[in-house]
């Protein structure tokens, strides 16, 4: 789960509504769906909130929480790397730092590429899916930081 | 005016049978109503904030207590109407055949009062000698003819009598009351006193292929009458289906959480941590009653005792591709419940992203009495908990295991079995006791060890235990090796040891920079069967000699 109040764990956190950080993620795996030219498919995405825990496994009492949002495209395995390459090229150039970036050739070929934001923003972890015995599909996952719906009343940790 | 054995001859049950199948056909549809608002209407509400909230959301809650309350008073209505209409057929049947036995005797049954006289050929033979000599036999026969008939009729009234005063127990104004549910466990403990019915019938629990061939042969009404009358009973039975086990189970959390009469066994603080402790749960699960198919989450066992206990799935595990069970370590209870939770659905998440067409569920165990220790307190002492709870709760896991095989039928999910902390201990212990967890993959995570010196004494190839151990995890840094079981870190313990990239002894779920870290990630490739990514284990003797041993009080190896 997520760590709690890194930074500082009394500072404000970022508000947004559970359906708000749903639509954000729902638009941002369409765009990275577009720059690998397919479409994301038709499976119901997969979405959990968490709750943010601290380091020790320290739960808050208020609204706050992580969102994880999964999505598929598919896509056939000899063109895993080459979607890695044109996704890792859209996500530099709009300032987010890459923090993993596997690729594997035949016969494992699959890849994992994973980026944060320059500042505030979602998490994007984009990896190869297993799917009829082969990595058929592209998994996109949006994971948002700790945040709190408007309205919630952050409470002291 | 008919008296009772003219009644009792005439009797016609029909109309009370259709009485009884009219109110289990209301009961199924109350069952439906509840369900769906569960589902469709508090569930898809969860997310609801603000003033307009506050002020719907609570009647939503109450008009779903009444549903689940009506449902389990129409039960108990059906079981008293049928109760009744079974008992006095049988009064009947046996007044039938009292008086044909009686009557091939040759004696003369009167046909307003019952009563029995002798034969009248051996009245009409009172002038032959050989009357005198046989008449004491054909007295006593009567009066036992007699008996008979009078028993049949006494049988009869206990039957109507028994009937009212479980009608009674019935409350018709009980849906206006604050405590309705919990006076639902109260009306089902009267009606079953006065109907002097228990729990017949309900397996003893020991034999799980027995309790889920028992539930596979009730009718739907006979389960719904089982789950409304002993929901702690129905609910805690292994190898029932997760669906069973789940509604009796919540019906059982909503009448804990409104008890009636109040518990004067325990204390005001006890009795406000047990309530903590429920209601954390019941938000987890309110929360969760609109998820899609997969996340829904079931309550597979539930207690309110001592620090309260629970286990509860999310995905059904009768039919899930993969099924794992975390076991939670030292300091578990149920106020800690979302905690749990949030683990299991990011356990349960991380399956799913690599492998998105297979079902995956993910069981929180929590089934026995963890150690009550801050194990982050400088002066906390592992050395001082024993394996004895390990072993306890290792045996209710192993039950526990069997029960979800036997509850699979003949589908056989890939099932892995992980335990954190002293949970890890609780799972050793239940995996070399008996044959074992039954298992596909056991997974060791914070282990101050696991009551075995190999990996290969857990009844499972060691090839398929999996160890993740953060280098600083306090809890085996200070504790492995010492008196729970050998280092598991270490080589000569023979598991694989999987990448770890989280600190601390409850980092193993975690998220890094947004991500699922290596530590989440691997766990969630061992639930699928996919390949992990490894560590070296430990050769003990590099280290030999050049650790300190901070607790010299501890004794050091395998107890």
């Amino acid at each position: 789960m997520s760590e709690a109040g890194e930074k500082g764990k009394n500072d404000p956190l970022p508000r947004m509504s559970k359906e708000h950080a749903q639509d954000w993620a729902r638009d941002f795996t369409k765009r990275l769906a577009k720059v690998i030219g397919k479409p994301v498919n038709s499976r119901q995405p997969d979405v959990s909130f968490l709750g943010c825990t601290g380091k020790n496994g320290e739960e808050a009492t208020d609204d706050r929480y992580v969102m994880m949002y999964s999505a598929w495209v598919t896509i056939p395995p000899e063109q895993h790397n080459e979607a890695a390459k044109k996704l890792r090229k859209t996500l530099v150039d709009q300032g987010y730092t890459i923090t993993t970036e596997r690729t594997y050739k035949p016969p494992k070929q699959s890849m994992i590429l994973e980026a944060r934001p320059a500042k505030e923003g979602f998490f994007i972890g984009i990896e190869s899916a297993k799917t009829n015995g082969g990595y058929q599909e592209i998994a996109i996952g949006i994971n948002s930081p700790c945040m709190i719906p408007p309205g919630a009343t952050q409470s002291p940790q | 005016m008919s008296t009772l054995y003219q009644l009792l001859l005439k009797l016609d049950v029909s109309d009370l049978e259709a009485a009884k199948s009219a109110w289990e056909s209301l009961a199924r549809k109350l069952e439906t109503a509840h369900k769906d608002h569960r589902r469709h209407v508090t569930g898809p509400l969860a997310n609801w904030h603000g003033d307009s909230a506050k002020a719907g959301k609570p009647v939503l809650d109450t008009l779903q207590g009444q549903l689940e309350a009506a449902h389990v008073d129409a039960l108990l209505i059906a079981t008293v109407l049928d109760t009744a209409a079974v008992n006095m057929k049988q009064a009947q049947t046996d007044l039938k055949n009292a008086i044909k036995s009686a009557e091939q005797d040759d004696y003369v049954i009167d046909d307003t009062t019952g009563q029995v006289s002798l034969p009248q050929w051996l009245i009409d033979a009172h002038h032959d000698p050989d009357q005198a000599t046989v008449l004491p036999d054909y007295t006593k026969a009567m009066t036992g003819h007699q008996d008979k008939i009078n028993q049949a009729i006494k049988d009869a009234k206990k039957a109507s009598d028994d009937g009212e005063k479980a009608i009674g127990d019935v409350r018709a104004q009980l849906l206006d009351e604050e405590d309705a549910l919990g006076q639902t466990a109260v009306e089902a403990r009267d009606v079953a006193k006065h109907l002097g019915i228990g729990p017949y019938g309900i397996p003893d629990g020991k034999d799980v292929k027995e309790n889920a061939e028992w539930w596979k042969h009730l009718s739907h009404d006979e389960q719904q009458t089982y789950i409304a009358m002993y929901p702690k009973q129905i609910g805690a039975l292994d190898g029932l289906p997760a669906v069973a086990r789940d509604e009796a189970n919540r019906l059982l959390l909503d009448q804990y959480l409104n008890p009636a009469p109040p518990d004067h066994t325990i204390n005001a603080d006890q009795f406000n941590k047990q309530q903590d402790g429920l209601r954390a749960l019941k938000k987890k699960l309110d929360a969760a009653d609109g998820a899609p198919k997969g996340r829904e989450l079931y309550l597979l066992k539930l207690r309110q005792e001592g620090d309260g206990r629970a286990i509860v799935a999310m995905g059904n595990p009768d039919t899930a591709k993969n099924t794992a069970v975390l076991v939670p370590g030292v300091n578990s209870d149920l106020r800690g419940a979302g905690g749990e939770i949030d683990r299991i659905n990011a356990l349960r998440s991380s399956a799913r992203k690599i492998h998105p067409n297979e079902s995956t569920a993910v069981i929180s165990w929590l089934d026995y009495d963890p150690p009550n220790e801050n194990v982050f307190d400088s002066d906390f002492d592992l050395g001082v908990v024993s394996t004895g709870r390990a072993k306890e709760g290792g045996e209710a896991l192993r039950h526990f295991t069997e029960g979800t095989r036997a509850a699979q039928g003949g589908h056989h999910s890939n099932l892995t079995v992980i335990g954190h902390s002293y949970g890890s201990t609780t799972v050793g212990a239940g995996a070399a006791g008996g044959h074992g967890l039954g298992a596909d993959n056991i997974i060791a995570v914070g282990s101050p060890g696991m009551t075995v010196k190999h990996a290969g004494d857990l009844n499972i190839d060691p090839k398929h235990v999996f160890i993740g151990a953060a280098k600083d995890d306090p809890i085996i840094n200070n504790f492995a090796g010492a008196s729970l079981g050998s280092d598991t870190r270490n080589d000569t313990f023979g598991a694989r040891h999987f990448k770890v990239d989280t600190s601390g002894h409850s980092g193993y779920w975690d998220y890094i920079n947004g991500q699922p870290s290596e530590s989440l990630t691997n766990q969630g490739r061992i639930i699928t069967g996919e390949p992990i990514t490894t560590t070296p284990a430990r050769n003990p003797d590099r280290y030999s000699g050049n650790i300190p041993n901070p607790f010299p009080n501890v004794p050091q190896g395998i107890k």
